[in-house]
């Protein structure tokens, strides 16, 4: 298989230097005031324990001179974290979620899973992997933001 | 004419009643000093019972934390077209290979640190405890509630304002091998008490693993003068050492060593750093310090018994001794006169039955016996009363009263009654 694939492999071209993406991870930290309003922040992921959030963003631009059409990115929920129920945010995409292994994605109102035969309604922690569509063309030198928080377990 | 009480119980304790005089015409109330030898106790219901293993804890849940020093790794796929054509998928998964795809920088990826978090609960506080009782055991369990092994040392914090304290307090603690849920049944491992913030590699416990329970016991002996109703409150603590190995990260390297927090500032992948989450517990400690304690409390309970004898004068001439009332002030003890003596036993504790009482009196051999009778003791366990036959002259033969195995409640009073005619 992945001989197969070395094969295939082709020169880039021009559009290989089209879009760029770089993903990173971040700790949302809480702080409390002395009256109790909490500040919400991000900070880096260095000290992450067990019932911390963390927040998965994924930066993309276009960096050539086509359009980009039919953008669509995929990240994984790692099985260490569990997915936030209405975190994922991407400006001008559908979301859409996966509860086994990226195969199939549904909306989330529609996400099933089957226990015993019987299909539920996925709960947030059975999320395996989350797809942002974008219908509208990604113009040369645009750029956007997809993420999602989680928590660890 | 005197008297002699003796009251003595199964177990060896023994009251001594001091001689007591009475006056042959009205009433003495005046009350017998009891030399006090040692105390009679009543168990009362102590339940070791069933442990509900997590009962008063806050963390109730096994928690299924993610292992310390796990490294999460994540990556994504970007799929597009130019002019209708499908360019090759980018990513950033350098270890799996995507046919055609352009990788993009490596895996987002972070380590899960080390979560320091423990509970202690008291389980059996008050323990009612017998003045002079051995090897009182106050009942602890301290659960590990982080993600990774630790172990942990003891120490026990005087609180202050109670009414005594032991004179030494013994540690040990018990790790649940068979599995059962209840750590008490399984070996007890001795362990040497260590001072809150002492390093030492000896005097902690084996790696405990997280969603561990241990269960830890804090025995003493209580002296022998210790009051009814005093208490002894004290607080056990735990502190979070380094165990001898890691769950991932194979050996700690520093077995034993109080646990410190590391201030998070230099790596987001490499070995897990520690974070305190542990809350304030009843002692001295305070939360994320990788302290925890909680409070518990021997608490004496013992009988107080005071007896009296009295004696009255129930008529000159009586009709029937046995059953005459008594009669007016200007009665007289000569011979042929009804008198009456009626001891009486009052368990002045506060709490505590006192068992096992066994009073004897002798009558004087100036008295002829007529009857006696008990009331106000406990009708179980049933006592035994002798008395002798009716009519006994007590100058011919030794009239004794006894009463055995009686039982009488705080704030209860035992009498026994004795009719007898003066020779």
């Amino acid at each position: 298989m992945f001989a197969l694939g070395a094969l295939l492999s082709l020169a880039p071209s021009a559009a290989a230097d089209g879009l760029v993406a770089t993903q990173s991870v971040e700790r949302v930290i809480v702080e409390t005031a002395e009256d109790g309003t909490e500040t919400v922040r991000f900070g880096p992921a260095d000290t992450v324990a067990p019932g911390d959030e963390v927040f998965y963003n994924l930066d993309f631009s276009n960096q050539s001179d086509e359009a980009a059409a039919n953008v669509q990115l995929v990240m994984p929920v790692p099985s260490a974290v569990a997915y936030i129920e209405n975190s994922a945010t991407g400006d001008g995409s559908e979301i859409a979620f996966s509860a086994d292994g990226g195969k199939t994605f549904s909306q989330r109102g529609q996400l099933k899973v089957s226990i015993d035969g019987e299909e539920r309604l996925a709960k947030a922690s059975q999320i395996t992997h989350i797809r942002w569509s974008f219908s509208d063309d990604i113009a040369p030198g645009a750029s956007g933001d997809v993420g999602y928080l989680a928590v660890l377990k | 004419m005197n008297l002699l009480i003796s009251i003595s119980r199964l177990l060896s304790f023994k009251w001594q009643l001091q001689r007591v005089n009475f006056l042959r015409k009205g009433k003495d109330m005046r009350k017998c000093e009891i030399q006090k030898k040692k105390t009679i106790f009543s168990k009362l219901a102590a339940t070791a019972g069933a442990l509900a293993l997590f009962a008063g804890s806050a963390h109730a849940q096994a928690n299924n934390f993610t292992d310390a020093g796990t490294n999460v790794e994540n990556t994504f796929t970007l799929d597009y077209e130019v002019a209708g054509t499908e360019q090759p998928t980018i990513t950033n998964d350098t270890d799996t290979t995507i046919p055609g795809a352009i990788v993009q920088g490596s895996e987002t990826e972070f380590t899960v640190d080390r979560l320091i978090d423990l509970v202690v609960t008291q389980q059996n506080s008050p323990l009612t405890v017998a003045p002079a009782a051995q090897d009182a055991a106050l009942d602890f369990l301290v659960t590990n509630e982080g993600n990774d092994n630790q172990s942990y040392s003891f120490s026990i914090e005087d609180v202050a304002g109670d009414d005594f304290d032991a004179a030494t307090y013994t540690i040990e603690y018990f790790v649940d091998v068979d599995g059962n849920g209840d750590p008490f049944n399984d070996p007890a491992i001795a362990i040497v008490e260590t001072a809150t913030g002492v390093g030492s590699t000896t005097n902690v416990t084996s790696d405990i693993a997280p969603d561990q329970t241990i269960g830890v016991r804090v025995t003493a002996d209580i002296s022998g003068s210790a009051e009814d109703t005093h208490v002894d409150d004290l607080v056990l603590v735990a502190q979070t050492r380094d165990p001898e190995d890691w769950a991932q990260e194979g050996a700690s390297g520093s077995q034993g060593d109080i646990t410190e927090e590391d201030d998070g500032t230099n790596t987001d992948t490499g070995i897990a750093e520690n974070v305190f989450a542990d809350g304030d517990g009843a002692g001295a400690e305070g939360d994320t310090d990788g302290l925890h304690s909680d409070q518990a409390q021997y608490l004496v309970a013992s009988p107080d018994l005071s007896a009296s004898k009295t004696v009255d004068i129930v008529a000159t001439e009586p009709v029937n001794c046995a059953t005459d009332a008594i009669g007016g002030t200007d009665q007289y003890s000569v011979p042929g006169a009804c008198v009456e003596y009626v001891i009486s036993v009052e368990n002045t504790g506060a709490t505590a039955t006192a068992e096992a009482i066994d009073i004897t009196d002798v009558l004087p051999a100036e008295v002829t016996f007529v009857a006696a009778s008990i009331n106000g003791w406990e009708a179980a366990p049933a006592p035994t009363f002798t008395q002798p036959a009716a009519s006994t002259d007590c100058g011919a033969a030794t009239c004794t009263v006894s009463l055995s195995g009686a039982s009488l409640v705080a704030g209860g009073t035992g009498t026994i009654t004795i009719r007898a005619l003066v020779n």
